[in-house]
């Protein structure tokens, strides 16, 4: 059977009208995903409000009531993005298990999390960083919270010389663009062959490549 | 080249030059092929007989600039006596690169990233030649196939992400931006020399034969 797009369905009230407030969010809920599909085939610069309008219906003016501009719809987009893959690395990754199983559950939860969502993850990961400035910060705290992870490993370094400052964010930031290429270049199936890689990639620096590389064919 | 190619070739310099002054005090929206026109002292019909559009003048613009850097990269690269000096002597050639003219820098990283699609798929295809200056350092492994050309990408990505931030945090010119390249050298080695040839790195120099980067 036919049945409307989703942004076209009527919103559920039930007997009671909601709040504004939460028409509102709920009517953002709805726009979002389309939203970030445009911004993800379209590029961040390439787009504007008509596209988002045209691909959502939800026509220009209740647009700007939901959202401040295309940058804002841009942001909401990248938080709901971020939630909704935070709370999948949040499930993957076990509590109480050691560093490196907690980094090696957290690569895989994101990998598999991009491949599913490739739309997303391009929004995140190419569309974010040259989207501007908030974007861009955005963006910049998403690696400091990997390197903050990563750095967590500089106790279990297996040298007698310290890595340096800054490696947390420079294996993050390699990470990002390893993802960032095989988005480009339309290869998001490859994305998750990239696991034993990507393991050794973050814990090679402080555990050593040997360890990195048993542990990785292991995972 | 032919005269006609000459003129071409002077022209696209100075539409270049034009270009990037100009988006130093406008937005890409601004900017307009007539104020480029004006800037580079040429007729706007001149301007379009190198490029069609604003779009492709800006993305061409930029291709130039990336053309010149793998260009200096690569020539650092072939003068070094291994893989690790010449890869450091490029490091240092691209910090020089990006502080010897922060106008054309910031152009480089950041506005045209921001404006224009064109610029952005030139710049992954751009990343992807600059591979091979890390990706050659496999040479240095017993088992060249033990690393992937992944490894490569990753290490590329980290170096110009740390690029990024250190220009936007006006770290790149300086002793800051000496450390920065140290720092870059540690990622790019370890993988393929180990771990003591990347902690070398953190204290060594640029090769004696690289041009300093111009005066902060």
């Amino acid at each position: 059977m036919v049945s409307l797009p989703d942004h076209l369905m009527p919103i559920e009230v039930g007997r009671e009208r909601l709040p504004r407030e939460e028409l509102s969010a709920k009517q953002r809920e709805r726009i979002l995903p389309a939203a970030i599909e445009v911004f993800a085939k379209r590029g961040y610069p390439a787009t504007t409000v008509d596209h988002i309008v045209a691909a959502t219906g939800s026509g220009v003016g209740r647009f700007y009531e939901l959202f401040d501009g295309k940058d804002g719809c841009f942001l909401a987009a990248y938080d709901r993005i971020l939630a909704q893959a935070r709370s999948q690395l949040e499930e993957a990754v076990p509590p109480d298990g050691d560093w490196p199983q907690q980094v090696i559950a957290a690569i895989r939860a994101l990998l598999e999390f991009v491949s599913a969502h490739p739309m997303e993850a391009k929004l995140a990961l190419i569309e974010a960083p040259t989207a501007g400035a908030v974007a861009r910060g955005r963006y910049d705290a998403l690696l400091e919270a990997a390197a903050a992870k990563l750095e967590e490993g500089r106790e279990c370094a297996s040298s007698q010389a310290p890595p340096p400052p800054g490696l947390g964010y420079a294996v993050a930031a390699g990470l990002a663009w390893l993802i960032h290429n095989r988005l480009s270049f339309d290869e998001a199936e490859r994305i998750e062959a990239l696991l034993p890689e990507a393991i050794e990639i973050a814990l090679g620096p402080y555990l050593g490549e040997p360890e990195a590389r048993s542990l990785a064919a292991a995972a | 080249m032919s005269p006609l190619d000459a003129a071409a070739h002077g022209h696209r310099a100075r539409i270049g030059q034009a270009l990037v002054e100009l988006a130093a005090g406008h937005s890409y929206e601004e900017i307009t092929t007539a104020m480029i026109a004006a800037a580079a002292g040429l007729r706007p019909a001149e301007v379009e007989a190198c490029f069609a559009t604003k779009q492709e003048c800006f993305a061409g613009v930029w291709q130039d600039l990336s053309d010149e850097l793998l260009s200096r990269l690569w020539s650092a690269m072939v003068n070094g006596t291994d893989w690790r000096e010449g890869l450091r002597a490029a490091a240092h050639v691209a910090l020089g690169f990006f502080t010897e003219d922060p106008e054309r820098s910031r152009f480089f990283l950041v506005e045209v990233l921001e404006a224009n699609e064109m610029a952005r798929a030139r710049r992954d295809l751009l990343f992807q030649e600059a591979v091979e200056l890390v990706d050659l350092g496999r040479r240095e492994l017993e088992d060249p196939e033990a690393l992937s050309r992944d490894r490569a990408e990753a290490v590329l990505g980290a170096i110009y992400e740390r690029i990024n931030s250190a220009f936007a945090n006006g770290e790149l010119a300086g002793d800051a931006g000496l450390e920065a390249v140290r720092q870059m050298m540690y990622v790019a080695v370890l993988p393929y020399a180990g771990q003591a040839a990347a902690s070398e790195e953190l204290e060594l120099p640029a090769p004696a034969w690289v041009a300093p980067p111009a005066p902060s």
